[in-house]
């Protein structure tokens, strides 16, 4: 079982509970950019406290929820972490906030097929907007990934509308600077 | 460093290249090929320095190191 299988797991997990759900994270990094390690599953869900439970009763066998959220404070975010049991895997369940944006990029979301399979990822334009708001290292050097892979195709008038609201303007400018002219 | 940009730059093109040859599908099943192997090196290196350890003990000693990495990179 590979990351992949355990979100996908997850997914089926989320869709037999009824929870709606978007991933998110590095598994959405490296379909819209470049290959890179991850050993998380990361998971936006529209969940309330009374729905984790609804969650935990479809958990396939081997996965273990956490009972309590826990708070990550770079993001700000509330999450239920999963442990799989007989890998070094870990899935992640964000709760949806009621950020605006986070509302965007949630109803953008769409489907996409990986290995015969239908999961729910956010919009190319979505990852590089998040990224460039948490502008860790690895967000920076994923948001460039996704422009210089996914160039004109992206609708750079909504990345350049949540850039401006969140003050990253300048940052998605100077990584557009960055994408090597002669590709 | 400033003097390895240059090289810095060719490499960033390769990737770039190699990506934009793959499907979105083929750029991600690549990454879990690496995740794995990076996997793979962290519990031989674990081997090594532990020679006399059980597996049970070299999974345990593994799982504590990719804690610590998560944490180093912000989750947590």
């Amino acid at each position: 079982m590979n990351i992949y299988d355990v979100a996908c797991a997850m997914a089926q997990t989320l869709e037999r509970a009824g929870i709606e759900y978007s991933i998110v994270g590095a598994l959405t990094s490296m379909y819209y950019g470049m290959s890179r390690n991850t050993m998380d599953a990361d998971f936006v869900v529209e969940l309330s406290a009374k729905k984790i439970s609804d969650v935990a009763a479809e958990l396939p066998a081997g996965f273990v929820l956490e009972r309590q959220p826990r708070f990550e404070m770079f993001t700000s975010k509330t999450y239920y972490g999963i442990a799989v049991a007989g890998t070094n895997f870990r899935i992640d369940l964000f709760c949806l906030s009621d950020d605006p944006f986070d509302r965007s990029n949630f109803s953008r979301r769409r489907k996409v097929q990986l290995q015969g399979r239908e999961v729910f990822f956010p919009s190319p334009e979505s990852v590089v907007v998040q990224k460039l708001r948490w502008q860790r290292h690895k967000d920076l050097s994923d948001a460039l990934d996704v422009l210089t892979i996914q160039g004109q195709s992206l609708d750079f008038a909504y990345i350049e509308h949540w850039s401006d609201q969140h003050g990253t303007r300048a940052l998605l400018d100077k990584l557009r600077s960055e994408i090597p002219p002669e590709i | 460093m400033e003097g390895q940009q240059p090289l810095f730059d060719d490499l960033y093109r390769q990737k770039v290249r190699q990506a934009r040859g793959m499907t979105p599908e083929q750029r991600v099943l690549e990454g879990l090929r690496h995740s794995e192997a990076s996997l793979q090196a962290m519990a031989d290196s674990v081997r090594h320095q532990f020679p006399s350890a059980s597996e049970e003990e070299v999974q345990q000693i593994l799982r504590t190191r990719i804690e610590k990495l998560r944490r180093l990179k912000g989750k947590l």
